[in-house]
């Protein structure tokens, strides 16, 4: 059995106008006993900017906190806000140190640039491979009914309403068709001027 | 060998430990975790919160989960503070600890997490949360192929720790 299969869980973010959209499903379970389904894996890092860290759930949280200590330690030196395509390099460093015994983990980041504010996403493999496309980014153990949900659904240039729509509609279908993501789902609007939080229902099982 | 071991340390005042696994480990890693965490009340006048202890538990075991010679445990964290109140976690062998409002841990768990969570009410009394763990346990003793008759019971409250009636054989006579 897969180590990435573990603990079980989905994140996905995508790209609209002006905003961004991240979601991750809240199950934490132990193979195919559900232990939690409050344990979200999309977590803030800066006033515009979110990493889901979905895999297994110790190094979801073992990196976790080591990405916000080396945030924090550059935010100090610098005096500045970290952008996300700064953010991504530094996450993928940090994966790739570990190349020979890695962290569990395929993390996705989104973000809008602090200063342009710019949409930004990027997903990654375990040992740190970027991949910054134009439109979506999927990971965890239903990756493959969320790129199918994600191609169906996603258009360019949708306004925070619909892309709300959308990318709970995709994280939805896709973790009802796994059976080791879903228990609820939390998803993040980030827009220039603010930030929103909804909390969406899955099939509960 | 033994039935009458007690698996549930007392780390800090307002902090108990339930250890599951190897003997060794369990008095190894209580150990260190509670002497550190007096040792950090020691410098600094006072004590860390629940919340605090666990996170320097958790990061402890990740941190040696990597290193080669790993402490093969699984934890439940029950602990009392002013500004939380009554907290627990619960904290695998592979250092994933997450806050539940009941949890369990083992064969005998994955019977008792069914009944803790058709039982369980946000605001149960000490007694009431007591007769629910005797039904877990009258489950565990009819129906876990493993003998295990005696369960040590403990509550953490603003007053510190203190042992209930341990949970026997003898407890369910006449039912």
């Amino acid at each position: 059995m897969s180590i990435l299969a573990y603990n079980g869980g989905a994140v996905v973010a995508m790209k609209g106008q002006d905003c961004v959209a991240i979601a991750t499903d809240k199950r934490y379970g132990i193979q195919a006993q559900t232990v939690s389904t409050n344990f979200p894996k999309v977590f803030q890092m800066g006033p515009s900017l979110f990493v889901g860290l979905p895999g297994l759930a110790t190094d979801t949280q073992t990196v976790f906190q080591r990405l916000k200590f080396r945030m924090n330690l550059y935010e100090l030196k610098e005096n500045r806000m970290m952008k996300p395509k700064t953010f991504s390099a530094m996450l993928s460093n940090l994966l790739y140190e570990r190349r020979f015994g890695p962290y569990f983990i395929e993390p996705v980041i989104a973000g809008l640039d602090p200063y342009t504010n710019e949409p930004y996403v990027c997903n990654m493999d375990l040992i740190g491979c970027p991949n910054e496309p134009e439109d979506f980014v999927v990971s965890g153990t239903c990756s493959e009914q969320l790129y199918g949900m994600c191609e169906a659904l996603w258009e360019p240039n949708l306004k925070p309403d619909e892309l709300f729509e959308t990318i709970s509609q995709a994280l939805v279908n896709a973790a009802d068709r796994d059976a080791i993501s879903g228990w609820g789902a939390v998803v993040y609007i980030v827009e220039k001027d603010k930030i929103t939080e909804k909390h969406v229902k899955t099939r509960m099982d | 060998m033994k039935v009458y071991e007690d698996k549930l340390m007392k780390i800090s005042d307002n902090l108990l430990m339930g250890v599951n696994g190897d003997t060794g480990d369990i008095a190894q890693f209580s150990q260190f975790i509670s002497k550190n965490l007096k040792l950090y009340s020691v410098r600094n006048g006072y004590q860390l919160d629940t919340k605090a202890a666990v996170h320097f538990t958790r990061t402890n075991m990740a941190d040696i989960l990597r290193k080669g010679n790993p402490y093969v445990l699984n934890l439940l964290l029950a602990g009392y503070d002013e500004k939380e109140g009554g907290q627990l976690y619960t904290m695998d062998f592979l250092a994933s600890c997450v806050r539940l409002p009941f949890a369990a841990h083992g064969f005998g768990g994955l019977m008792s997490v069914s009944i803790l969570n058709h039982y369980y009410k946000p605001n149960l009394t000490e007694v009431e949360a007591y007769e629910i763990i005797k039904l877990c346990v009258k489950e565990i003793h009819r129906r876990l192929f493993m003998n295990l008759p005696n369960f040590g019971v403990k509550t953490v409250s603003k007053d510190g720790v203190k042992t209930l009636p341990t949970i026997s054989q003898a407890s369910f006579v006449g039912k």
